[in-house]
């Protein structure tokens, strides 16, 4: 089993370890977007003024668009998204929340380049990504069930940590952070790979669908199919009465999103879903009124068992019901695991290094495990920090700026894979941990002077909360990227010659136990040759 | 509500790690085998019911007790750095970290 554990890590821990650092940012996606388009600085007005507004701002634009999506801002994500279907294509626009104009903000992929990296990684067919990270996903599962069954002394060294004592610290690091968050681990490992449970195991769907897989997920989604459009244009209710009706329906809570289907059309509905904060099915109906006279219609939801089960389960990984502490906290069980994934696979370098210098030999194996794991440990914060760099240092007005900035965070990456596969191993991990902690706490000094409105003095004073607390973070992560490298730089040359020490002492005595036999047979023959002689 | 579950989390799992032996002889400076170290056991695990009880109360049943594996991840981390690197700071936070549950709760019912 141990075997099984170690092997498994290993195999794509590197992987593995990309996929939590991104899906751990995933939980302030919203807000690294915001801080990445500071041009959307702007205070939310009251749901019914911003969904009232970017009504009247659809009939303007898209009248006979087969359907509206309107996306409401909230305290994570302050403007409004609007959203048309025409022909096959789907166009969207921002909108100020207070006034319905359009608001122009830099072109780029934001919190988001990370949330879909994190499970389609980039680069690869949506699909072929998709199975990448749900083989690495399973991986880890079984990682994490194996882990639990090899550790022997879960409950008697549940707080233990002993540092500074080589491979024996690595080990308790890695037991200490993965117990500790075994429920976050096995919560998020699980729930992330049953959310594509019809890619990893579609039969039972081919089975029954065929290939109109799309009435699986009406069906999961709706029991009855919505109205289809007559044809016929009608006026509407005006705009603010419907949604006077809609926030007395749903009590006065403050409404997300708006989904209109058919606008001017004799049939059309609008569905008003409110924000849910409370109920972990994502999939937590709204309410339909009919755009002609306001009347609500029946719902057409699908509250079965399975519905909500499913809803549930994508609601525990997305966690979209955090409020901003609990949402930090998933945010530190997500850092718990990068650093489980990183400390294990750090623990199988350190166990082999030992026995490489026994040995004397190189190791090839060994000496790509190391360099992997540097450009992976320290070289992908430190690409996603040029991602946030590039995002300040790119002109607004360039074309195409949004894949710029994601070839920065590549080409970073790939400069820190060639640097760490040329420099000595030891060096290769100072120099990237430097590198890492300056990158980090260059991006808040950079926005000092290249996006004023959203520097860290002025939005502590004007108490931006989303753009201070990103660029504190981004302190805080070059600040702990520095300390480990002073700790590095304290220890490693302690712990080296304790090592070195330790593996002298060992071969001596492994010497002197081959010698010893030898001394005992002379001594036996001896001994025994004098009878004989006698 | 949420900070008196996290300071109470905080509480039960730096008392859990404070029962155990090692700890238990680095803080107190001798090992009480009973009836000292079931007490702190036992206070512990009735913390634990509290912070359970509040994060149901906070976000309601099933939010709440989803939520509360990871109210109970982050302090537990925190118990054990803080007990390797700070041990002299151990009981004076653990003390503290009661304290400001029991100041958050009479605040958030206040």
């Amino acid at each position: 089993m141990a075997w099984l554990h170690t092997w498994v890590g290993l195999t794509l821990g590197w992987v593995l370890f990309a996929i939590f650092v991104t899906g751990t940012s995933a939980f302030f996606k919203d807000e690294i977007t915001q801080w990445m388009q500071p041009e959307y600085v702007m205070t939310a007005p009251d749901s019914r003024t911003a969904a009232i507004s970017a009504l009247n701002k659809m009939q303007e634009t898209a009248p006979h668009a087969k359907s509206w999506y309107i996306n409401l801002p909230t305290p994570r994500s302050p403007s409004t998204t609007i959203y048309w279907q025409e022909g096959e294509s789907y166009k969207n626009i921002t909108l100020n929340p207070q006034t319905g104009e359009e608001v122009k903000a830099r072109d780029t992929r934001g919190g988001d380049f990370f949330y879909r990296f994190h499970f389609e990684l980039y680069g690869f067919p949506v699909l072929m990504g998709r199975i990448m990270v749900g083989i690495a996903a399973m991986l880890m599962f079984v990682a994490l069930i194996s882990g639990i069954i090899i550790h022997k002394k879960i409950f008697t060294d549940f707080f233990t940590f002993r540092p500074r004592k080589g491979q024996r610290s690595w080990l308790d690091f890695h037991n200490a952070s993965s117990v500790l968050a075994l429920p976050f681990f096995l919560m998020i490992t699980y729930t992330g790979l049953a959310i594509f449970f019809y890619i990893y195991m579609p039969w039972g769907m081919m089975a029954k669908y065929g290939e109109d897989q799309g009435k699986f997920f009406d069906e999961i989604s709706h029991v009855a199919p919505d109205p289809e459009p007559a044809g016929k244009t009608a006026a509407m209710l005006p705009f603010g009465q419907l949604v006077q009706q809609a926030s007395s329906v749903l009590d006065g809570k403050q409404i997300a999103r708006i989904e209109f289907n058919a606008p001017n059309d004799q049939n059309a509905f609008a569905e008003f879903t409110p924000v849910n904060d409370s109920v972990l099915n994502v999939r937590a109906p709204g309410i339909r009124l009919n755009a002609m006279n306001g009347q609500v219609m029946p719902d057409t939801h699908n509250n079965g068992t399975m519905s909500v089960v499913a809803g549930g389960v994508y609601g525990l990984h997305m966690a979209h019901v955090a409020q901003w502490p609990l949402r930090w906290l998933l945010f530190l069980s997500g850092l718990l695991g990068c650093v489980m994934i990183a400390s294990g696979m750090v623990l199988w370098t350190v166990k082999r290094r030992l026995q490489q210098q026994k040995a004397q030999r190189f190791h090839a194996g060994l000496y790509l495990v190391e360099r992997l794991n540097v450009a992976a440990i320290a070289g992908l914060p430190a690409a996603m920090a040029a991602f946030f760099l590039a995002n300040r240092l790119i002109s607004a007005a360039v074309e195409g700026r949004a894949d710029l900035e994601i070839r920065a965070f590549l080409l970073v990456w790939l400069f820190m894979l060639l640097h760490a596969l040329c420099r000595p191993w030891a060096r290769a991990w100072k120099e990237q941990l430097l590198i890492a902690g300056l990158l980090f706490i260059a991006v808040p000094v950079l926005n000092l002077f290249t996006a004023p409105n959203t520097a860290l003095w002025h939005s502590l004073l004007n108490q931006q909360w989303v753009f201070a607390g990103f660029d504190l973070t981004m302190l805080a992560l070059g600040a702990m990227f520095l300390l480990m490298l002073v700790y590095l730089q304290r220890n490693q040359q302690v712990i080296a010659h304790k090592m070195t020490a330790k593996i002298a002492a060992k071969l001596n005595k492994k010497q002197a136990a081959l010698q010893q036999p030898e001394v005992i047979t002379e001594d036996t023959a001896a001994s025994s040759a004098v009878p004989a002689k006698d | 509500m949420t900070f008196a579950s996290i300071a109470f989390a905080y509480s039960a799992m730096a008392m859990l790690c404070a029962a155990m032996r090692k700890p238990y002889a680095a803080l107190f400076k001798l090992w009480h085998a009973k009836p000292q170290v079931w007490q702190l056991r036992v206070i512990a695990a009735l913390l634990l019911l509290l912070s359970l009880t509040l994060a149901i109360l906070q976000w309601g049943a099933t939010v709440g007790f989803s939520a509360w594996w990871v109210v109970l991840t982050v302090p537990a981390f925190m118990v054990v750095m803080l007990f390797t690197y700070y041990p002299a700071y151990f009981l004076r936070v653990l003390y503290a970290s009661f304290a400001a549950g029991l100041l958050a709760l009479l605040l958030a019912y206040f």
